[in-house]
């Protein structure tokens, strides 16, 4: 199981601030994941290429296999200042 | 203080914090809340942030830019939570021993942390509505990822 937590716009779009996700393939890839989060939850299928993910204070590229005991966090464009 | 705050921001503690004799130049620059966006009238905005990476991300960027600039302090803190509109979201504070430098280095460091901070305004519109602003997707996002389709 892995915890998927939502920033932003990804929020309204999930209407959570949190996921759950199982039945993952062994050591995913984070471009693995979030075409499975795309194909169960079409509602964000239509921000994820503008994702960019983080587990804990780093970003994780979409080729990186996953630390499955930490929360992926995904982050929609930024738009602080 | 914090770099990240949900604290009203305190540009005196911050001229304190980057007291140097040896600066002849200072630069602040702030961002406000304004009245309107994209042709709407606004009246306040809420800023949320990923909390353990933009403190992360704002303490590189300010050593990013002492190394960058002939700069010698640099410092930048952003709020979150509701502000209301002529509050300051954002404040980044350069010196420099001249004034050339301290306007690039404060240019540098505002100009990326609006491609690198992990934070998201929500606007509230006078009309009654609200929506996130459109922003920059970070680095490692497909769409910016050279690797993402191979």
């Amino acid at each position: 199981m892995l915890t998927v937590e939502l920033c932003g716009v990804l929020q309204q779009a999930a209407g959570d601030r949190r996921l759950e996700l199982d039945a993952l393939p062994e050591q995913p890839t984070v471009a693995a994941v979030l075409e499975l989060l795309g194909e169960r939850h079409p509602g964000l299928a239509p921000h994820l290429r503008r994702v960019a993910c983080a587990q804990g204070d780093s970003l994780v590229r979409q080729d990186q296999t996953i630390d499955m005991n930490r929360p992926l966090v995904l982050l929609p464009p930024v738009s602080g200042g | 203080m914090s770099r990240m705050t949900d604290q009203v921001l305190d540009m005196d503690q911050l001229l304190r914090e980057t007291e140097n004799d040896a600066c002849g130049a200072l630069v602040v620059f702030g961002g406000i809340v304004r009245n309107h966006h994209a042709g709407k009238g606004v009246t306040g905005m809420s800023y949320s942030a990923y909390g353990p990476m933009a403190e992360k991300v704002l303490a590189e960027l300010e050593q990013e830019t002492l190394e960058k600039f002939p700069v010698s302090e640099c410092r930048i803190v952003h709020r979150t939570g509701d502000l209301g509109i002529g509050e300051a979201s954002v404040l980044v504070v350069v010196r420099a021993p001249h004034r050339g430098d301290a306007f690039d280095g404060a240019r540098y460091a505002i100009d990326t942390l609006k491609v690198r901070l992990p934070v998201w305004k929500h606007d509230f519109y006078e009309d009654g509505s609200e929506a996130y602003q459109d922003g920059v997707p970070l680095e490692t996002a497909a769409e910016r990822d050279p690797g993402a389709d191979q």
